[in-house]
């Protein structure tokens, strides 16, 4: 399967597995944090918002490293793009225009919907792909696992209804 | 130079989840409808490489400029369960996880930015309404200094430092606790029973029955000012903040025993029957200069709370009273001491139940 951006051929899963835990060892021996990008959404809503929540030591002490991360997540995804042939703006989105369809005010309402549950859920549950998925794993934690399987689970019910029953795209 | 190095490993996580397709809707769809292993095949060899680098780190303590490894640990809710679900229909609906959400964004897809917009009014949302969302563990009172505990970012940091035992790890948490100083925060901290006092005992706290009843009368015979068998719980649960006594049925008549024999008197035959029907007591007094003020003891099984039979507060600590069974030394249990400012977990394992008596 070829990706969205300039319909490349992935890279192998094992170097970009590689990649992930070289970042986030470096992260951890060098640094001294634990990898964790929602934990982000509360950086940049603190940076507009006072409410105590946003407030906490743990968010504000975590800003030097978190947003400079954050940006670099922006940097790479345009780096990416620059380095296989050149970045422009773009609404497609790849079997999504094909099954689902949406223009884009659609796709806005979509995404923004999805959204809304990624930084809502990840909050309550405390962390995401990133701070469960890889870091709470590969360190054993319990937490860690119930997140994992949950939000595998969820995201498995979520598209195999929506493109076998509801689109029938399958 | 934090802020360098961060921006620089973000850039290369970046890349790699921009060209895995870990940040492509596609990829993501294929993922979840099992026709494509690539997510699973990076994810799974992220975990597996990372698993023996964070071990090595943390048995080697220390960072790369020497100073002591710091995790802070994600506490076990009621929303890791619920909060992970809604993520995965977020992560299905969108094809994007947070930090795919940002790549994608560098990439130049526009529809991603109405994510991030979602993704920080759902993290807004939370934060304006968290009080009332994160209930620790099922079942246990939402009161405020309970809720409180469970912000995430404030369950406990762990201290590393080279080939600890999980007891001594537990210990340097409430240390690093302790340096956060004024932040509310959540310690825990794991009981151990004082060393193999004689006569031994290995049933735990029961209620009394012959065995345990001259067991305790051989214990108040024991020489000395402070014998650990009459005085077991003797540190237990060790923190800078709250001090824990214990009153058990084991212990009134051994201490009642010690008591007479230190004045050089016939050891004598306590009460059997009043034995059988006292209860077991948890005094809590706060530590002399400590600023967390009492506000209530958790007992709890299987993350479950244990009803106390009664519960009184007065004089900065409390006291609360259990029957026998709460204490059994069937599974391990937890002692919640909440305070105003923050509070201590005591984790306490089976093994260590089996010593109490």
């Amino acid at each position: 399967m070829h990706l969205i951006l300039h319909d490349l051929p992935p890279m192998h899963w094992a170097l970009a597995g590689a990649g992930i835990a070289a970042v986030t060892l470096t992260l951890l021996f060098v640094a001294n944090r634990r990898l964790g990008i929602s934990t982000g959404l509360e950086d940049l809503c603190s940076l507009v918002l006072d409410q105590p929540y946003f407030r906490r030591r743990a968010i504000l002490s975590g800003r030097p490293w978190r947003l400079p991360f954050l940006a670099g997540l922006v940097l790479g995804g345009l780096l990416s793009a620059i380095l296989s042939g050149g970045w422009a703006p773009t609404w497609s989105l790849g079997v999504f225009d094909v099954a689902i369809g949406l223009g884009p005010a659609g796709k806005s309402v979509w995404m923004f919907c999805g959204g809304l549950l990624i930084g809502f859920g990840t909050r309550l549950a405390n962390g995401c792909t990133s701070g469960h998925g890889i870091f709470g794993l590969a360190n054993f934690e319990l937490p860690s696992l119930v997140a994992t399987l949950a939000f595998m689970a969820g995201g498995i019910a979520t598209t195999q209804f929506l493109y076998r029953v509801v689109f029938h795209y399958l | 130079m934090l802020g360098v190095l961060s921006l620089i490993l973000g850039t290369i996580f970046g890349f790699v989840l921009s060209r895995s397709g870990a940040a492509d809707y596609g990829v993501v769809q294929g993922m979840f409808l099992f026709q494509g292993f690539q997510l699973y095949g990076i994810i799974g060899t992220a975990v597996l490489l990372t698993a023996p680098g964070v071990w090595l780190i943390r048995t080697r303590g220390r960072t790369v400029f020497g100073t002591p490894v710091q995790i802070e640990l994600k506490g076990l809710t009621r929303g890791t369960l619920a909060g992970s679900l809604l993520f995965g229909i977020g992560w299905s609906i969108t094809g994007m996880c947070p930090g795919p959400i940002l790549v994608n964004i560098g990439e130049g897809k526009v529809y991603a930015l109405a994510a991030l917009a979602g993704a920080l009014t759902g993290a807004a949302l939370f934060g304006a309404f968290y009080r009332r969302l994160q209930s620790p563990r099922v079942g246990v009172p939402r009161n405020r200094e309970i809720a409180s505990r469970t912000v995430p970012g404030i369950v406990p940091r762990v201290v590393y430092s080279g080939a600890m035992t999980d007891r001594a790890r537990a210990l340097a948490g409430i240390l690093a606790c302790a340096l956060l100083g004024s932040t509310p925060a959540a310690a825990q901290i794991a009981a151990q029973a004082r060393s193999a006092p004689a006569p031994p005992w290995t049933k735990g706290i029961v209620p009394i029955n012959p065995e345990s009843y001259y067991n305790a009368i051989e214990c108040g015979k024991q020489p000395g000012g402070d014998p650990p068998c009459v005085f077991w719980d003797t540190g237990l649960c060790k923190n800078p903040d709250f001090t824990l006594a214990m009153y058990t049925p084991y212990k009134m008549v051994a201490y009642e025993v010690w008591r007479v024999v230190q004045q050089k008197q016939p050891a004598p035959q306590p009460n059997y029957t009043e034995a059988q029907r006292t209860n077991v007591t948890v005094g809590v007094t706060p530590v002399r200069g400590s600023k967390n003020a009492f506000a209530d003891l958790v007992l709890k099984r299987g993350g479950r709370p244990v009803t106390p039979l009664s519960r009184s507060l007065g004089d900065g600590g409390g006291r609360f009273t259990f029957t026998p069974p709460a204490f059994a030394a069937t599974s391990s249990l937890t002692l919640d001491l909440v305070g105003k400012t923050s509070t201590i977990s005591c984790q306490i394992d089976r093994a260590v139940l089996a010593q109490f008596r």
